[in-house]
């Protein structure tokens, strides 16, 4: 693992070292748009896409960076015909692309919201009593429905180790 | 029944709202168990107030009983327990025969532009009510549920309705040819909301899942416990 923190401004180097040289065949770009913080401006066009966070996995994260750091870091570090896949929600129109970057690295960009029914029976195998993927304690909180308006506080500010939030309607 | 509705930028009550009914012969009534606030339920929270309306009912995360079903609705019955994905998806328009469900057909936004329609998502996904909620109405819901067994707490499915399909999609999309995925950047503070731990690191590449098709990876929701940062593995 690689700490972002230590690597700001090497990090595609940092990596390729780790590859041959060449940067990795695939860059996850879970991050998307940045849910807290800043630019209203960006949204004033309009809104393509939308949802989910994503939550695990390979990825490369930027929190409080700029809000398109995260994918350019994906095309600066992926290697020349790798795939960058972005589950990360964006939803700028009129975002700027380092489009001479993804012609002359030969980049496939992948994306979009989840097609959730399409995933099941890979995933559902794995919820199972021994819980490999680890969704028994992912919830962080778990609370009353009426104590939502406390609950999007501390989730927002990600206040008190908050990483998800479960809402009970009937307790 | 109560619901989280939206009031404004980063203000959210919990409301007493009229109960859902049956209103079109494929749709059904869910009493909601469990509902997850998601990440992008801050995106509205904070800043895509513009496409919101006081008192829209948020949420897109649940899990429930179903208590009712339209008449055409021969998939599930009361008493089923489903867990809800976060887009309504008909099953069999040409999109969704394509397994693209996110684009159905059939409940496309059309006049936004947009894509299917999602719960609890703004008037750019259709200002369905969503699932933060005590009951949900679930249209085409001859396709949008996914029938989940009894006995195990909501814990163990209801991530199904976003998250773990999102992290699937990621590395599926990914098309990583080899097995080692290196993550960059998580942070050991979990101040950014999204989980530490990244996968199992997954040299272990092929191993098979309990009756699964092999995953050339595999997400986990599992949090990292404490590193130093800088750290390699």
């Amino acid at each position: 693992m690689i700490d972002l923190r230590d690597h700001e401004d090497d990090l595609a180097q940092v990596v390729r070292e780790l590859t041959d040289g060449r940067g990795p065949d695939s860059v996850i770009d879970a991050v998307g748009m940045e849910a807290h913080g800043s630019p209203a401006a960006a949204f004033a066009q309009r809104v393509t896409a939308a949802l989910p966070d994503a939550v695990s996995e390979p990825l490369i994260k930027k929190a409080g960076l700029d809000r398109l750091s995260a994918l350019y870091t994906a095309i600066e570090t992926v290697r020349r015909g790798g795939t960058v896949s972005l589950s990360g929600v964006y939803g700028g129109m009129a975002d700027p692309m380092p489009m001479m970057s993804l012609f002359d690295k030969q980049i496939q960009l992948r994306m979009g919201q989840a097609n959730v029914k399409r995933w099941i029976p890979d995933i559902m195998p794995f919820l199972t009593d021994e819980d490999p993927l680890g969704v028994e304690e992912f919830a962080t909180h778990r609370l009353p429905l009426a104590e939502a308006p406390h609950a999007y506080e501390v989730f927002q500010s990600k206040a008190d180790g908050a990483i998800k939030i479960m809402l009970k309607p009937w307790v | 029944m109560k619901a989280v509705t939206w009031q404004g930028r980063r203000n959210v009550s919990v409301e007493e709202v009229a109960d859902p009914i049956i209103q079109k012969p494929n749709d059904a009534i869910i009493k909601v168990t469990s509902t997850n606030i998601c990440g992008s339920d801050l995106h509205l929270y904070e800043t895509l107030g513009a496409f919101m309306s006081p008192g829209d009912v948020l949420g897109h995360e649940a899990i429930g009983i179903v208590l009712e079903v339209g008449k055409e609705v021969t998939q599930i019955h009361p008493g089923d327990r489903v867990v809800v994905p976060f887009q309504i998806s008909c099953g069999h328009c040409w999109m969704c025969e394509r397994s693209l469900y996110t684009q159905c057909e059939k409940t496309q936004v059309r006049g936004e532009g947009s894509g299917a329609a999602l719960f609890g998502y703004s008037k750019l996904y259709g200002q369905v009510p969503g699932g933060q909620a005590e009951y949900l109405r679930v249209p085409e819901a001859q396709f949008t549920h996914i029938l989940v067994p009894e006995g195990p707490s909501d814990d163990r499915f209801i991530y199904l309705s976003d998250v773990l399909p999102t992290a699937w999609q990621a590395v599926e999309y990914a098309g990583v040819p080899r097995w080692l995925l290196v993550d960059l950047g998580s942070r050991t503070d979990r101040r950014d909301g999204i989980s530490d731990r990244p996968t199992e690191m997954d040299r272990q590449g092929h191993r098979r899942g309990p009756g699964g098709r092999a995953p050339r990876t595999r997400p986990s929701l599992r949090h990292s416990g404490d590193r130093s940062p800088g750290s390699r593995r």
